[in-house]
C-alpha cells in the first residue's frame, strides 16, 4: 500500500458509512420526482419496469461503483481519473475519469441552489409567510422567488441569502472531514429525515375525506376525496403502459436518479473503505434504504395529500406543472388546510421542507467530495483549501443560476450533466470495471470482505445486461431528447443566448478539469522520475 | 382502493421493506463488533 493510501481517512463506523451512502442516494427526487413519474407512467404498472430496472441496473451499478471506489481508494485514489487509471493502464483512462469530476461539481452548483429553496421554505413555513395564500398567490410566491423578487413578494436579495447560507453549510460540513463532518451529518440528518417523513405519512393517511369541486368538460361536480383515493390514483395499474418503451425508459431513468449512480460521488465515498470492508451487503442495504424512502415514504406523501384537497383532476394539473409545483406550491396549500390550525400546519411545513433540506444536503456534500479529494491527493492541498476553492467556484457560478434561472441557465446544466451525462459515466465505468478490468477480477473484488455472497446471476447481469440496458437507454435518449435539446427546439428566442452561455460555462469547466488532470499526472511523473534518479 | 391498486401497493411496500429489514438484520449479525470472540487459548 502506498503512503497516500495508508494516510487516507476512513469511515468511523459501518452504520455511519451506510447512512452517508444512503444520504447520498436519498435526495429531492425521492419525494418530488418519483410520485410524478409513477402517476404519469401507468400508476401501479410503473412498479413492474421500476423494480426490473432496480435489479438489472440499479443494484449492479451500485456494486460496480462501490467496487471501483474501493479499488481506487486502497491505491490512494479518491476520484474517478485516478480510479480509472489504476483499473485500466491506458493514457486515455484518466481523461475519461474527468467526467467523474465534472458531473458532481456541475450538479453540486445548481443542486445547492434548489436545496436553498427548501431552506427558504422551511423558514417561510416557520414565519407563516405562506399561510393563508390561495393557489394563485402560492404560485406567485414561488415565481417571485425564482424571478428575484420581481418587485412583488420577495426582496431581490432573498434567494442570494438562502443560497449563501446553504452553500456555507455544505462547505462547513465537508471541510470538517469524513467522520466529523459527512458522517456526523448523515447520523443526524438521515434519522431526522425518516422521522419527519414517517410522521407526515401518518398525518396524511389519517386525513378525513374532503369535498372538492371539479370542473370536467364544463360540468362542475363535487365529491369527497380521501388519501386512499390518492394511493388508488398512484397505484391503479394501467397495463397498456407496459407496451410503451417510454415507460420502461422512465422507470430506468428514475432508478438512475434515485440511487445517484453515474455521478462520481458514490465512488468517492467508497474510496474511504478498507480493503477488507464489506461491499456486497452494505451496498444492498443502502439501495434498500433509498427504496424505502422513495416507494414507502415518498409515494405516500405528496400525491395522497394533494388528491385529498384538490381531487384527481387538480393533482394531474399540479403534477404536469412540475415537481417544484408539487413540493413548493401544492404542499404548502395542503398544510394551510390541515385540521389542527396554525400549529399543525406550521409543524407539517417545517417537517416537509426540513426533510427535503436534509435529503438535499446529505446528497450535495457527497457531490463536493470528488473534486475536493482530487485537489488533496494530486496537488497536496488540505481540506480547508480545497473546500474554499470549491465553495468559491460554486458561489460564483451559483449566482449565474440565480440570475438566469427563469431563462434556462439551470435547465441546460440539469440536462447535460444531471441527466444525460450520468448515463455516459455509468456506461464508461461499467465497461472499464467489468470488461477491461475483467469480469473475474470484478467479481473477486466485490467479494473481498463480503458479508454475503452475491448471487451468480448478477455476474451475468453486470457483464452483459447492464451495459446493454445502458446503451439502449443512451440511444433512446439521444433520439428522443438530446438532439431536440441540443438544437433548442421550441425554446423562446430570449432564452437562446443564455442557454448558449450556460453551455459555454460547462465546457469551460470541463476544459479546465482536463488540464488539471494533465497537470496532476505530469507532476506525478516528474516526482517519480526524480525519485528514480535519486535512487 | 381497488384490489389491483392495493395488490400493487402492498407488493411494492413488502418487497422494499422486506429487503431493507433483511439486509439490516444480516448486517447486524455480521458486524465485526457482534462476532463471537475466538475460543480461549486460540492464538490470534
Amino acid at each position: 500500500m502506498s503512503d497516500a493510501a495508508a494516510n487516507r481517512e476512513q469511515w468511523g463506523s459501518r452504520i455511519g458509512l451506510i447512512l452517508a451512502m444512503a444520504g447520498n442516494a436519498v435526495g429531492l427526487g425521492n419525494f418530488l420526482r418519483f410520485p410524478r413519474q409513477a402517476v404519469e407512467n401507468g400508476g401501479g404498472s410503473f412498479m413492474i419496469p421500476y423494480f426490473i430496472a432496480f435489479v438489472l441496473v440499479g443494484i449492479p451499478l451500485m456494486w460496480i461503483e462501490w467496487g471501483i471506489g474501493r479499488e481506487g481508494g486502497v491505491r490512494g485514489q479518491g476520484s474517478l481519473p485516478g480510479m480509472f487509471d489504476v483499473l485500466w493502464k491506458n493514457p486515455v483512462a484518466k481523461y475519461l475519469g474527468v467526467l467523474g469530476l465534472f458531473m458532481p461539481l456541475v450538479v453540486l452548483i445548481y443542486y445547492c441552489y434548489i436545496e436553498s429553496w427548501t431552506l427558504a421554505w422551511t423558514f417561510f413555513s416557520l414565519t407563516g409567510a405562506t399561510r393563508g395564500l390561495d393557489q394563485e398567490a402560492m404560485r406567485g410566491f414561488l415565481a417571485s422567488y425564482q424571478d428575484l423578487g420581481n418587485g412583488t413578494v420577495h426582496g431581490f436579495w432573498t434567494p442570494f441569502i438562502f443560497f449563501f447560507i446553504t452553500l456555507a453549510a455544505n462547505i462547513w460540513v465537508v471541510t470538517r472531514g469524513l467522520t466529523a463532518g459527512i458522517e456526523r451529518l448523515a447520523k443526524i440528518g438521515m434519522p431526522l429525515l425518516f422521522v419527519f417523513a414517517a410522521l407526515l405519512v401518518l398525518r396524511v393517511l389519517t386525513l378525513e375525506p374532503h369535498a372538492v369541486t371539479e370542473v370536467v368538460n364544463g360540468v362542475a361536480t363535487t365529491r369527497m376525496w380521501s388519501p386512499w383515493d390518492g394511493l388508488q390514483f398512484m397505484y391503479n395499474p394501467d397495463w397498456s403502459a407496459l407496451n410503451r418503451p417510454s415507460v420502461w425508459l422512465a422507470a430506468a431513468g428514475q432508478i438512475f436518479f434515485t440511487l445517484s449512480v453515474g455521478m462520481g460521488s458514490l465512488q468517492a465515498y467508497a474510496s474511504y473503505l478498507k480493503k477488507d470492508d464489506d461491499i456486497a451487503l452494505s451496498g444492498l442495504a443502502t439501495c434498500a434504504t433509498n427504496e424505502t424512502a422513495e416507494v414507502v415514504l415518498g409515494g405516500s406523501l405528496a400525491i395522497p395529500a394533494i388528491v385529498t384537497f384538490f381531487g384527481v383532476t387538480g393533482a394531474v394539473a399540479i403534477s404536469k406543472a412540475g415537481g417544484f409545483d408539487l413540493g413548493f406550491v401544492a404542499m404548502p396549500l395542503v398544510f394551510n388546510q390541515l385540521p389542527g390550525g396554525v400549529i399543525v400546519g406550521t409543524a407539517a411545513g417545517v417537517m416537509w421542507f426540513g426533510l427535503l433540506f436534509f435529503a438535499g444536503i446529505t446528497s450535495s456534500v457527497a457531490m463536493a467530495t470528488p473534486a475536493m479529494t482530487f485537489f488533496e491527493e494530486h496537488f497536496g492541498w488540505n481540506r480547508k483549501q480545497s473546500g474554499l476553492l470549491i465553495g468559491g467556484l460554486a458561489l460564483l457560478l451559483g449566482l449565474a443560476h440565480i440570475v438566469w434561472y427563469s431563462r434556462g441557465f439551470l435547465d441546460e446544466w440539469d440536462y447535460w450533466a444531471g441527466t444525460f451525462g450520468l448515463v455516459i459515466v455509468a456506461l464508461v465505468e461499467t465497461i472499464i470495471f467489468v470488461w477491461v478490468y475483467g469480469p473475474d477480477n470484478m467479481w473477486r473484488s466485490l467479494h473481498e470482505g463480503a458479508a454475503m455472497r452475491i448471487p451468480r446471476f448478477f455476474k451475468v447481469v453486470m457483464t452483459y445486461v447492464t451495459p446493454v440496458f445502458l446503451i439502449v437507454m443512451m440511444i433512446w435518449w439521444i433520439r428522443q431528447d438530446a438532439i431536440p435539446t441540443l438544437l433548442m427546439v421550441g425554446k423562446p428566442e430570449a432564452e437562446i443566448p443564455v442557454r448558449w452561455a450556460s453551455r459555454a460555462v460547462m465546457l469551460g469547466i470541463l476544459a479546465v478539469q482536463l488540464l488539471l488532470v494533465r497537470m496532476a499526472w505530469r507532476r506525478r511523473d516528474t516526482a517519480t522520475e526524480r525519485l528514480r534518479r535519486a535512487a | 382502493m381497488t384490489t389491483g391498486a392495493l395488490i400493487f401497493m402492498l407488493a411494492a411496500w413488502t418487497g422494499v421493506l422486506g429487503l431493507t429489514a433483511w439486509s439490516f438484520i444480516r448486517l447486524v449479525r455480521t458486524d465485526p463488533k457482534h462476532e463471537a470472540a475466538p475460543p480461549p487459548g486460540t492464538s490470534l
